[in-house]
């Protein structure tokens, strides 16, 4: 009897085969000085900083990897570094960026050279690359990563936020002394009940991939309309290299995604779908023209990058005049430079260039949510208008938040105080310790 | 009296006038850039050689003085070009530097340059032709004239981050009624003749010449110099001051791309190594890391460096100690005074600092038990 219905409740085991008890969540409490939410362009940055301050660091990413846009999202050309013949941004956004380039073997772009196109001071990354040199930077500097994971709960208690964070069969209580928000959409922000902007009308995401199989020079475009000769020709920018000369162009191709949002799973998962859709049938219609018919999906990011979500309202909102001016504020604690750089509809750029020897530079303030408590951000949901975050969110600037953000934030932990708090001389002479790039007043 | 010579300053101001004139007619036109060897008295050009470009099988020209230094390369540009069915003569002469860098062009006398509608070339037309030559990132190499015809207008959506080829539109590429003679100069000057002649220059470099083209007020000349250095053993004083000049400089890329240029035989000098660790005290953070890097590469560690380190250890940061200490292990320094300092940052209060020490010391495997009492009792509280 025992054996009949053992049978029958119990599957039959093959050899080697174990029954495994029902898995239940496991929910634990830890504690931490620094919690980073997103290991993205800035909160890599952060989190390492935070570390190599000394402060024992939580960094949770909703991934499986670290670099964010600059990897997972294909952008793996992050700009800009250095303006009219000088470095601006170094520190260890530099440091990861020169580890990569030298690993690579690759070349730097000649910054010595004042560029026709901005762009061409970007620095093409081997993002796989990328993603293994900031984990283990991360790792190094004692930084404690949670892949999988996400915030849903966020509370501020008796000086210490409570954060309840969900990953794969996980459930996680940190209580920290300061938060730096990093996920690009301000999302524990406003989790947090801090006040957070959007425009009604943001600029499209873009999923990045790259198509081989046909030679762009012996295409007889004539048969192609017109709507797709970019992108067949964008594409083919890899196959021009010279010895002789500077190179920074990696293939990228993409396609627009109006609306994408990143901030929650299911307007990242729209954003993948629609971007997903859009592109197969966009190599549908290709291998259709006379010379395509071999044409391949080479390669595809992982999911769609997003530009443009949500901001903070910060202690200071940066605006056009005061990047384009090169404001250089009291409080600045990274520089930043790009043009002006709006993508409108999917339709057209606005462009808006910094004029000769003018480069920007980004007040601590603009990392601080209005009413915040321990709180801070990095990334492109730094407090300022349209225009002046379509520059302010380019990587380099990123890195350089993140590092800033993050001795802010270690400072403010050990003196239990909020960032906004911390003697600014202090917060600059702890950055440039670390190697980082001070604003100074002319 | 006065009536008198005011009258003839007159005429002798016109005659003046005209002759200068005349000879303006008579020279030939000429655009020239700023030369990687500007030619002094001495450098007076008197030597011509002739070599066959391997991929054009052209005739190449170089211009030499009496001493062997190349100045400058050219070749002659004949044949005709067309544009919509209707063709006119090139007969034009270009110019490159010694690196491969456009230097200009010539005309030769009575020749001169004309639009699809037999206009002659305006000043400001060779101007602008001039510039487009020299501007090497043009992308007229990267696709036909029959496709660079056909591409539309420039569009913005191009220009996101990076584009290259569609960056710029053609109107901007080329002079206007020229299109043809702008697109065959400019792939002429920037095509492969340009690597023809700068190899050619590398085969022929010697100590000197790499100074004289470090000295170029040209930065693409200096880079092209440094990133070259291999091809000479060992460093004359010279060279050796204008490679640390240029690594003290605050421009990024030139400091470098120079400490790029210093290989392992140059660091069997201790005094190169000294005066390198010299400007590290002193420089950016992004050049200190590439100077520690470049001492990993050297034969030894000089001891003036081991000493002068030493101090800095304990006012390092955490990465910068790094650095520092891997250089050590690649040495294997392992002197009592410098472990006795190194044992002494194991006290430090942030972690990623004390964990380098201890990573140092263990791989030291010291016989010490100070030492090996002080990294037990690390082990036990830190770790
Ligand atoms: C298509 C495109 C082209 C661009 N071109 C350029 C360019 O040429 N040069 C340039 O410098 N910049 C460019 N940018 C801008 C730049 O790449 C981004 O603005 C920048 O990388 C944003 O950095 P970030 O750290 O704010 O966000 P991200 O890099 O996006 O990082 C956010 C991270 O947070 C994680 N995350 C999000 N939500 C959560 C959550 N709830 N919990 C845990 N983790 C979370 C994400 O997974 C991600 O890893 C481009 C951007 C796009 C989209």
């Amino acid at each position: 009897m025992g054996a009949v219905s053992l049978g029958m409740v119990t599957p039959s085991l093959a050899m080697g085969e174990e029954l495994v008890v029902p898995y239940k969540v496991k929910e634990e409490s830890i504690t931490t000085e620094i919690l980073v939410v997103g290991g993205g362009t800035a909160g890599t940055i952060a989190a390492i900083q935070a570390g190599r301050a000394g402060a024992e660091t939580i960094l949770i990413e909703s991934g499986s990897q670290l670099g964010g846009t600059t990897t997972t999202g294909g952008v793996a050309f992050p700009g800009i570094f250095h303006a009219w013949g000088k470095q601006i941004i170094g520190g260890i956004g530099w440091e990861l960026v020169m580890d990569c380039v030298e690993l690579n073997g690759d070349k730097l772009p000649n910054f010595s050279r004042i560029p026709d196109s901005h762009w061409k001071h970007q620095i093409t990354l081997n993002a796989p690359l990328y993603t293994l040199l900031a984990e283990e930077k991360c790792l190094e500097a004692g930084v404690d990563i949670r892949y999988y994971e996400s915030p849903t709960l966020i509370e501020f208690k008796k000086g210490k936020w409570m954060v309840e964070s969900v990953g794969k069969g996980t459930k996680t209580t940190i209580a920290c002394n300061q938060i730096i928000d990093c996920t690009g959409n301000a999302l524990i922000a406003s989790m947090a009940g801090y006040d957070v902007l959007r425009e009604e009308d943001t600029q499209p995401g873009s999923l990045v991939f790259r198509l081989g199989g046909y030679d762009y020079n012996i295409l007889d475009l004539t048969k192609v309309p017109k709507e797709y000769h970019n992108v067949l020709r964008q594409n083919m920018l890899e196959n021009s290299k010279r010895a002789s000369r500077e190179h920074t162009y990696v293939p990228y191709s993409y396609v627009y995604v109006p609306g994408a949002d990143s901030t929650t799973s299911a307007t990242h998962t729209t954003a993948n779908n629609e971007g997903r859709n859009t592109l197969l049938n966009l190599v549908r219609t290709l291998k259709t023209f006379p010379g395509c018919e071999n044409l391949k999906l080479v390669d595809l990011k992982t999911e769609t990058a997003v530009r443009e979500t949500y901001r903070i309202d910060g202690l200071y909102k940066m605006n056009k005049d005061d990047y384009t001016s090169g404001k250089v504020f009291d409080d600045a604690i990274s520089h930043s430079f790009y043009p002006i750089d709006l993508h409108r509809e999917g339709k057209s750029i606005y462009q808006e260039f910094l004029k000769p020897d003018v480069v920007a530079s980004i007040p601590l303030r603009s990392l601080i949510p209005k009413r915040s408590q321990n709180f801070l951000v990095a990334g492109r949901c730094v407090s300022s208008d349209r225009l002046a975050n379509s520059a302010l969110r380019v990587q380099a600037s990123c890195m350089g938040m993140g590092q800033a953000a993050a001795v802010a934030a270690v400072l403010a932990s050990k003196q239990g105080i909020s960032p906004a708090e911390v003697d600014i001389n202090e917060v600059k002479d702890l950055l440039k310790k670390h190697g980082a790039i001070v604003p100074t007043q002319a | 009296m006065i009536k008198v010579r005011f009258f003839c300053v007159v005429i002798i101001g016109l005659i003046g006038l005209l002759l200068t004139s005349f000879l303006q007619e008579k020279q030939s036109i000429k655009y020239m850039q700023v030369a990687t060897i500007e030619s002094s008295a001495a450098d007076e050009p008197s030597i011509i050689v002739t070599f066959k470009d391997s991929v054009t099988n052209e005739t190449i020209f170089l211009c030499k003085t009496k001493d062997n230094i190349p100045l400058h390369y050219f070749k002659k540009v004949t044949g005709e070009v067309c544009d919509d069915e209707e063709c006119r003569l090139l007969n034009i002469v270009v110019y490159w530097n010694i690196t491969g860098r456009y230097l200009g062009f010539e005309l030769p006398k009575g020749e001169f340059l004309s639009k699809y509608d037999h206009d002659p070339f305006s000043e400001n037309e060779y101007q602008q032709l001039h510039k487009l030559l020299a501007d090497e990132s043009l992308p007229l190499d990267k696709v036909s004239f029959e496709k660079l015809l056909e591409q539309p207008n420039n569009k913005k959506e191009d220009i996101d981050a990076l584009s290259g080829a569609t960056s710029k539109n053609i109107a901007d590429m080329v002079v206007k009624g020229a299109a043809f003679t702008t697109y065959r100069l400019w792939n002429t000057v920037n095509g492969t003749t340009m690597d023809f002649v700068s190899e050619l220059t590398e085969k022929q470099l010697t100590q000197t010449l790499l100074n004289r083209i470090l000295q170029s007020q040209d930065i693409t000349d200096k880079l092209w110099a440094l990133h070259r250095m291999d091809a000479v053993i060992g460093l004359t004083p010279q060279l050796e001051a204008a490679l640390l000049e240029m690594i003290s400089s605050d421009d990024f890329y030139l400091s470098y791309s120079a400490i790029k240029a210093i290989n392992s035989i140059h660091l069997k000098s201790a005094e190169l190594q000294n005066r390198l660790f010299s400007i590290y005290q002193k420089t950016n953070h992004s050049i200190k890391t590439a100077l520690l890097k470049k001492l990993m590469e050297a034969p030894f560690l000089s001891s003036e460096i081991i000493q002068t380190s030493r101090d800095l250890l304990p006012q390092l940061n955490g990465q910068q100690l790094d650095d520092l200490l891997q250089l050590y292990t690649k040495h294997n320094i392992n002197d009592v005074e410098t472990y006795t300092v190194v044992a002494k940052i194991l006290e430090n209060e942030n972690k990623y600092i004390s964990k380098n020490a201890y990573a140092f010391l263990i791989g030291l495997q010291i016989n010490d038990d100070d030492i090996i009492e002080l990294l037990n009792a690390y082990k036990k509280e830190k770790l």
